[in-house]
């Protein structure tokens, strides 16, 4: 499904009458019907009119999820000419794999508990704080594979983490107002 | 600063507009750019309006951010005191969790019992800080356009495209109030049309005067000002970050601790004036994962280790971005060196 065809899915719901070809479109493309449900999900509650509590199952998807991904053995070094080609539809996962990462950074957090140690910050900036005041997940590129690979995998998702969180702090310490002109000299 | 400018711009700049003995054409042409420009410079007005509304009157919005992942609601307080601007930010879901502008500091409650304050009137919150800042400094790397009426939280709405001069970055809609031009709501789109983040404001008003909780804040009750390590331990440059989007500016550089990672790590922030990029460097013997790369609504990280370096690039920018940072500062002559004289 193209962005154009959700644009002109998006622009249809507004106004059903100005792009009557939207309609026969979507009768005939399940992936668009999908979409379609999602934007009137979104939009009704949006106005609030959800009725009761939503019952979404999201074991299958994540059973589906988890099921297509490749098992790889040690994630390869990726030359820059690979690059586009690999990050983009990994990117685009993203819906997919936020569902399975958002369980595997609920591993996280229990592991950070259990393994936490007092630790020395000889010259803390400031001490960071979790990103967005939760553990919130995050989508990852790397496949998620059982055993000690999944151990691997949530290290390196703390330390993403960890740069995630000071991020966000050393932008709150860029307190002072861009200047409208004045280029950083070159060295 | 890292690069003469010449190098970091590799855009093509436009040739000369009018070819010779097109009188027709180049008529067209200077009436094009007549109307573009003045189109822009009606946009520049809209925007004008909505950083005077946002930085000079009273008002309450209550907005939800939604990044794809997390709706978030928030509520937004402005207001004049007598000893000048104030605002409070509450996030309403999880622990409780504020910042607070007032007088000379920014405060952040974070919810687990810390607060600390910083000096300085920037306020990082739910939306860009650039829009209360000055509008020039985002008029460098960044156009503006005006992109027709609409209707939310509503209220009758103009629309201003933000849009970057390069696809390096992400874009953005802004919907402004007919009225007063306060925003309503912030659309953060991608170069491909995606919409990568909105901020929606459901309920916002306007007062002659400032809300009853500003009128309660007094400096005694804030945290006092944390010493930071730009009051003075700002190291000397070692790395050299071979590639920036064009527009970037070195905020700041410092070498500090990470709380997860063991050793302090060489440490550059940079902005475009609308969006911040941080770009973390550590020489570091042991293998790492050689590439990884993650996102978080519109916010990306990547990370690459290769031959005893380790480089990490944080930002409100497409992953394709940040990887080409990362990759400048392995493919930048010295670098490379300078880890193996670390390591050994």
């Amino acid at each position: 499904m193209t962005v154009n065809a959700r644009e002109r899915l998006s622009a249809w719901m507004d106004d059903p009458q100005a792009d009557a070809a939207v309609f026969e479109q979507l009768l005939a493309d399940p992936a668009l019907q999908q979409q379609y449900s999602r934007y009137r999900l979104v939009g009704d509650s949006l106005r609030g009119e959800l009725q009761g509590p939503l019952q979404i199952d999201l074991s299958s998807r994540v059973m589906a999820a988890l099921a297509d991904e490749p098992t790889v053995l040690a994630p390869k070094e990726l030359k820059s000419s690979l690059w586009q080609r690999r990050l983009q539809p990994v990117l685009r996962q993203t819906g997919q794999l936020a569902v399975a990462a958002s369980v595997a950074a609920v591993v996280v957090v229990g592991v950070q508990q259990f393994n936490r140690q007092p630790q020395d910050l000889s010259s803390p900036i400031l001490e960071t704080r979790p990103w967005g005041g939760n553990a919130a997940p995050v989508s990852m590129s790397l496949p998620l594979s059982p055993s000690e690979q999944a151990q691997q995998a949530a290290e390196q998702r703390r330390r993403l983490q960890a740069y995630l969180k000071d991020h966000q702090q050393q932008v709150r310490l860029d307190v002072v107002a861009p200047q409208p002109a004045a280029p950083v000299a070159p060295q | 600063m890292l690069l003469p400018r010449s190098q970091l711009r590799r855009l093509p700049r436009s040739n000369g507009l009018v070819p010779a003995g097109w009188p027709l054409a180049g008529l067209l042409a200077l009436l094009f750019f007549a109307t573009t420009s003045r189109a822009d410079a009606d946009a520049m007005r809209w925007l004008e309006r909505m950083n005077q509304t946002l930085n000079q009157r009273n008002y309450e919005l209550a907005l939800v951010v939604i990044d794809g992942l997390r709706n978030e609601p928030v509520q937004l307080t402005h207001g004049m005191l007598a000893d000048g601007p104030a605002t409070l930010v509450t996030y309403l879901n999880g622990p409780p969790r504020q910042v607070v502008r007032f007088a000379d500091r920014v405060s952040y409650f974070d919810g687990d019992g810390s607060a600390y304050s910083v000096a300085g009137e920037r306020l990082s919150g739910p939306l860009p800080a650039a829009f209360w800042g000055d509008l020039r400094a985002l008029a460098r790397n960044y156009q503006f356009q005006l992109a027709g009426r609409n209707r939310t939280a509503g209220r009758p709405v103009q629309l201003v495209r933000v849009v970057p001069r390069d696809e390096l970055r992400y874009g953005a809609l802004l919907w402004l109030d007919e009225e007063h031009g306060l925003l309503l709501r912030l659309d953060l789109i991608s170069s491909q049309g995606q919409l990568m983040e909105q901020v929606q404001v459901v309920s916002a008003s306007l007062s002659e005067q400032p809300a009853a909780s500003l009128s309660a804040l007094s400096l005694g009750k804030l945290p006092t000002v944390a010493p930071t390590l730009a009051d003075g331990a700002a190291s000397a440059p070692r790395w050299r970050l071979g590639w920036l989007p064009a527009g970037f500016e070195l905020r700041r550089q410092d070498r500090h601790r990470l709380a997860v990672v063991d050793d302090s790590v060489d440490y550059y922030l940079l902005s475009d004036g609308l969006t911040e990029l941080s770009v973390y460097i550590q020489a570091e013997p042991q293998p790492r994962e050689a590439q990884q790369a993650a996102n978080l609504g519109a916010t990306s990280i990547v990370s690459r280790w290769q031959r005893g370096l380790e480089v990490v690039a944080v930002g409100r920018l497409p992953a394709e971005t940040l990887a080409r940072v990362v990759e400048g500062v392995f493919t930048s002559p010295d670098n490379l060196g300078s880890a193996l004289k670390d390591s050994h």
